[in-house]
């Protein structure tokens, strides 16, 4: 893999209503920077004595935990699902809605003289469309690179939407 | 189960553009894995999506994954033999388990960091618990998912006349190709686009459902006169010694389904809390199964409606030579849908399949993978090797599922499979987390007994005194019920007796684990924008539990 090491930071808003929080969340008071390097044994949010309990395998699977939140690339590289929902209710209803423009007296009188492609389908589309707009209103934060979180901190990030 | 002559009774009249709705829910599900594909780059990309998902994300794949086309179908089922009675699964079966998830246990799951339920279990209690749950788990998923792959082929093949071994191969198929490319966050985003397709599916069936009855007190009426005042109330006839046609009393009903085997399912399910363990950061956890409570107050009104129309329609369903109560939907889609509205909703029924199927198999090679093959089989290797694990894990849990399609056939009423299956499972598990989350002296014997003990009572109770005669319950359902309250109690008993005789593990070991402790290192400044008051768990939960008990009020006098 060609990454760009800057996508470790866990919990910046990638795609979707929080997409404003930032990349300045960090998890510990010893922020591990570090995005594939070893845990560190002087951090001090190791939780426990290592070996004190005999039936625990991994004693510091936070410690392990952290260091891969940091290499995840989940935040940085994962499409906002907002475009897929909207382009897909788009399609659909305009295909339902042009088939309520042609509906046939069986249909109707089969869905009870409700017109109902045509409810459906406009209602499909606004739903469709309402998610674009979304979309569009809040677009994805793209992750900071771990230079400019380290140099902008908090705030950051654009402000919160409503 | 449908004969073929009855298969031919309900096949829908599609055509081309039904089949291309369906085409393009096809294509979309397998893009969302492709682009999926490129976020993997850890273990923990794959499993918990990197822990970077938004709330309002986790919280429809949360619900999505309990829409599954069993929950629809079994649902309208039971509206449709149990009358109205059918929203205590919702309204006290569901909310107040939801809101309990997201306030009290939340912090402990994520913020200890685990990535699964049972490894919790391996914090808390040790490994003996951890193989025992994490095994039982995963037999759990398999067979879950062989029930959702046989619901859906006895679905296809009655309406679309899909012979059933090509619905299980092809369904089967696409959610593993999905999962094994995207992991975890191709099976939530595709969740989440589920959830859109199964609402835009059943609310239009909904409406014709009750425009054709004359309204909801049209079919009020119809039910009234032929069923009976109680068959349109929550709680008429509950009173202990009456009987009505759930075979449950109010006791039975608020502790047996609303307590145990709700908790239990909710909070313990890895399938569902997986979902919130991948939001962003706590804040988005807590949300994730309170944004889920609202949709799901609601989703009686388009599951449990069409069932009741449906014995309006067809009052002989259910009666032995008709329809089956399962059928209640897919005899509406037929009656009522035109070309269309139609496909959507046959793509929204497909949908909801494999929403549920896909939850159950993503639960799966977590558990699997972190909790069996890596900490007991093969141990040490780099973190790479797992995510590879992970994926062919994934091959062969859908392919066992497929084997196990055929397990569902004896069951008529296909949703009391599932829920005897968690009882035996899920309601032991809860009875161990929620004393070992709050009592410090709990021992790791007594976790591991108490699971044990539990599972088996509910068992026995079920197979040995309610199959075998001794104990008189009138339906399956008041059955499960009553084998929810034993594995509660049973289990609870077994901590309480064990936990003196033993060794508790050492008050530093339990650091995050248990209430009153706190992991160091794991305290989270709010992200920026989570002080919003919509925003804040609290709220957000007990706004469900008091609109879950409005809803009551109509159904309740």
């Amino acid at each position: 893999m060609t990454n760009d090491g800057n996508s470790g930071n866990e919990g910046n808003g990638g795609d979707g209503a929080g997409g404003p929080h930032g990349a300045h969340e960090y998890r510990g008071p010893s922020d591990p920077r570090t995005p594939s390097g070893p845990p560190d044994p002087a951090d001090p949010a190791d939780p426990g004595v290592p070996g004190a309990g005999k039936g625990d395998p991994e004693p510091d699977w936070r410690e392990e935990e952290r260091d891969l939140e940091e290499r995840s690339a989940s935040a940085a590289r994962l499409f906002d699902i907002r475009r897929v929902i909207g382009v897909l209710f788009v399609v659909y209803g305009l295909l339902v809605t042009i088939a309520g423009f042609f509906v046939s007296d069986a249909d109707l009188a089969k869905a009870q003289d409700v017109n109902i492609n045509l409810w459906a389908g406009l209602s499909m589309l606004v739903l469709g469309l309402l998610f674009l707009l979304w979309l569009r209103l809040s677009p994805t934060v793209p992750p900071p690179s771990r230079r400019e979180a380290e140099g902008g901190g908090p705030g950051a990030g654009p402000p919160a939407e409503g | 189960m449908p004969s073929y002559q009855l298969a031919q009774d309900l096949r829908l009249p599609t055509n081309a553009l039904d089949y291309t709705i369906l085409a393009i829910y096809f294509l979309v599900v397998l893009g969302v894995g492709f682009a999926a594909r490129r976020s993997i780059r850890t273990s923990l990309d794959f499993f918990l999506s990197g822990r970077s998902l938004p709330a309002w994300v986790t919280g429809l794949a949360f619900i999505a994954a309990n829409l599954g086309a069993l929950e629809i179908l079994g649902m309208a089922a039971n509206g449709a033999q149990y009358g109205v009675y059918t929203v205590h699964w919702y309204w006290v079966g569901a909310i107040p388990a939801m809101v309990f998830l997201g306030l009290v246990m939340m912090p402990f799951y994520y913020g200890s960091r685990v990535r699964s339920v049972p490894e919790f279990l391996l914090h808390r209690f040790g490994s003996s618990s951890h193989l025992l749950s994490g095994v039982l788990f995963s037999a759990a998923s398999v067979l879950i998912a062989g029930v959702n792959l046989y619901a859906l082929a006895i679905v296809l093949e009655a309406l679309l006349g899909w012979p059933q071994w090509v619905s299980i191969v092809v369904s089967g198929l696409f959610v593993l190709l999905y999962i094994t490319l995207g992991g975890l966050s191709s099976a939530i985003y595709n969740e989440v686009v589920q959830f859109f397709v199964i609402l835009a599916g059943l609310i239009p069936l909904t409406v014709l459902a009750l425009v054709r009855v004359g309204g909801w007190s049209g079919l009020s009426d119809s039910l009234t006169a032929s069923q009976g005042d109680n068959f349109v109330s929550a709680w008429g006839g509950t009173g202990i010694g009456s009987d009505n046609p759930l075979g449950a009393n109010w006791l039975t009903i608020v502790l047996g389904l609303g307590f145990a085997l709700s908790f239990g399912y909710w909070t313990t399910n890895f399938a569902e809390v997986q979902r919130a363990l991948s939001a962003k950061n706590l804040s988005a956890a807590q949300r994730t199964p309170l944004i889920a409570a609202f949709p799901k107050i609601f989703i009686p009104a388009i599951v449990v409606i069409p069932g009741l129309v449906a014995l309006v329609v067809a009052p002989d369903i259910g009666q032995g030579d008709g329809l089956e109560y399962n059928e209640a939907v897919p005899l509406l889609m037929r009656d009522l849908l035109p070309n269309g509205v139609l496909g959507i909703a046959v793509t929204g029924l497909l949908a909801a399949f494999m929403a549920g199927m896909a939850a159950n198999v993503s639960a799966f090679n977590t558990v699997f993978t972190n909790d069996i093959w890596r900490p007991y089989l093969v141990k040490g290797r780099p973190d790479s090797y797992y995510v590879v694990t992970a994926r062919v894990v994934t091959a062969i849990g859908v392919l066992l599922g497929m084997g196990t399609a055929f397990i569902a056939a004896t069951f008529s009423n296909i949703m009391n499979y599932l829920q005897t299956l968690f009882s035996f499972f899920n309601v032991p598990l809860f009875t161990v987390f929620i004393i070992g989350m709050f009592w410090k002296r709990m021992t790791a014997a007594a976790g591991f007994w108490g699971l044990l003990a539990g599972t088996v009572a509910a068992m026995v109770n079920y197979f040995w005194f309610y199959r075998g005669g001794l104990l008189d319950i009138p339906t399956d359902q008041g059955a499960n019920f009553v084998s929810a309250i034993v594995a509660f109690v049973v289990g609870t008993l077994v901590v309480v007796v064990v936990t003196p005789l033993t060794r508790p593990k050492p008050v530093e070991r339990l650091a995050g684990l248990v209430y009153g402790t706190r992991a160091p290192g794991v305290a989270e400044p709010p992200a920026e924008g989570d002080e919003a008051w919509y925003r804040r768990p609290a709220l957000l939960g007990w706004g469900a539990i008091i609109l879950a008990a409005l809803c009551y009020l109509p159904f309740s006098f």
